[in-house]
């Protein structure tokens, strides 16, 4: 299998995640919650793919929201190019394989894209103490979930990886 | 790119290669690219949608003759009380377009009610939006009214090929002319940010110092034809509370809107018969 096929399998897992979140996002409406958990489509390529050809799969994926969503063009394409810089730039600051590292990161990145997504659809309600709360709550409700659910999501991807014999492990001793 | 760079520095230079490279970007490809993305999403949506279908279809399967025939019988008399209704609001109309010739006023605009399933709910404090399973090819076009039985749902804010989104009246950047049942002066209605895990609401202004509401007694806030969008009469929400405003002459307060907006699966959009140019 090529690299370029991976990467496809890669941006295939993560799309069946974002539809299925969309799918519980759905569903969750007549509660008044909605998880917002980018950072999961982006930590696993970001700290264990070790190649810059991994931002096809999170461009690819940005793409999918950008049609999913009423954002200014190019909100998450930059936004989700950004977060995987940052992760990128931890991956040898932080232990990967300790579940706690990863999900704190994790929570870390998705929690600057909520500000940045924040702030560029305030349409001046910066000020207003009723959208930051708003955005409090769906941001610790996410937070929750997503600290839960990446150990689990990078792990699935890693596994799914060595199905195709793809082991990003062996990649990963390489500075 | 250098092969002495490591691999966080390269990261950085492709991001900003990313953010330059959008920046640089025409205007129309960057407009164009998000109905592409949407085309793109579609079927997706679709699929998952009709999946749902599949799967109310299997439950309603499920259940016993007993229930069914109950249900029928009931959706007889439903169908008996609507037919009634339906010779009234044709006598009615007739009655209407006489008047309208002999005083030579411009007819009333027509809708043809096009009805169309819920795909996806999405509601944050950003946005508050449904995708629904209808539109271009459906004559949907952005701006058009979207009702369901419980009254106003919101306005069409983009239409794809097949999909198009539903921007809610709760949405923040949701804004239109109404009037209180009975009254027919005009006031304003604004979506409102909404507080996760409670029910939308919006907000009403411009509310003439005049008007009275308590929780005993609250108003029925309903759509204006001002606005160009919604015909008269549709209701938005209920009114329970004003408040006076600074300057005393008018009053704003909380609308409460149908809890079943947060659920809905179906709704319908009107079409105009008669678009104009």
């Amino acid at each position: 299998m090529t690299a370029l096929q991976r990467l496809i399998t890669l941006f295939l897992l993560n799309a069946v995640a974002c539809l299925t979140l969309g799918e519980l996002n759905h569903f969750l409406t007549p509660y008044g919650v909605n998880l917002h958990v980018d950072a999961l489509y982006v930590v696993f390529v970001a700290l264990f793919i070790h190649e810059t050809r991994g931002l096809i799969p999170v461009l690819l994926i940005a793409a999918l929201m950008e049609g999913r969503t009423p954002t200014p063009p190019g909100a998450y394409l930059i936004g989700y190019a950004a977060m995987w810089t940052l992760f990128v730039g931890f991956r040898m600051r932080i232990q990967r394989y300790h579940a706690d590292h990863l999900s704190l990161l994790a929570v870390a990145g998705n929690s600057l894209f909520i500000l940045y997504l924040s702030l560029l659809h305030s349409r001046g309600h910066v000020s207003l103490p009723a959208y930051w709360s708003s955005i409090f709550v769906e941001l610790l409700i996410s937070s929750a979930v997503l600290f839960l659910f990446v150990p689990f999501w990078c792990r699935v991807q890693k596994s799914a990886l060595l199905r195709i014999g793809w082991d990003p492990g062996q990649q990963l001793n390489t500075p | 790119m250098p092969r002495n760079l490591s691999y966080q520095s390269k990261a950085i230079i492709i991001l900003i290669v990313v953010v330059i490279g959008w920046l640089l970007l025409p205007g129309f490809l960057k407009r164009w690219s998000q109905p592409v993305f949407a085309t793109f999403n579609a079927p997706s949506a679709i699929s998952i949608s009709y999946l749902r279908d599949l799967q109310n279809y299997w439950e309603l399967r499920s259940q016993s003759k007993g229930r069914l025939i109950e249900s029928a019988i009931e959706l007889a008399r439903g169908n008996a009380a609507l037919s009634l209704s339906h010779q009234r609001i044709d006598t009615l109309m007739r009655e209407n377009r006489a008047w309208e010739e002999f005083f030579n006023l411009p007819p009333e605009p027509d809708y043809r009610f096009e009805v169309a399933r819920v795909v996806q709910r999405d509601l944050n404090a950003w946005w508050q939006t449904l995708v629904i399973r209808k539109g271009t090819h459906h004559g949907i076009r952005p701006g058009q009214a979207v009702v369901f039985t419980g009254g106003v749902v919101g306005r069409v804010y983009s239409a794809n090929h097949s999909t198009a989104v539903v921007e809610l009246l709760s949405s923040p950047r949701f804004r239109s002319a109404a009037h209180f049942e009975g009254d027919r002066r005009p006031v304003e209605f604004t979506g409102r940010i909404n507080h996760g895990l409670r029910p939308a609401s919006g907000q009403v202004s411009t509310v003439p110092a005049d008007i009275t509401v308590s929780i005993e007694r609250p108003l029925r806030l309903m759509s204006s034809r001002l606005g160009g969008i919604f015909p008269d009469g549709l209701v938005l929400g209920y009114v329970y509370h004003l408040d006076p405003t600074p300057d005393g002459l008018f009053q704003r307060g909380t609308v409460r809107l149908d809890p079943r907006l947060l659920e809905l699966r179906e709704v319908a959009v009107l079409v105009p018969l008669d678009p104009s140019p």
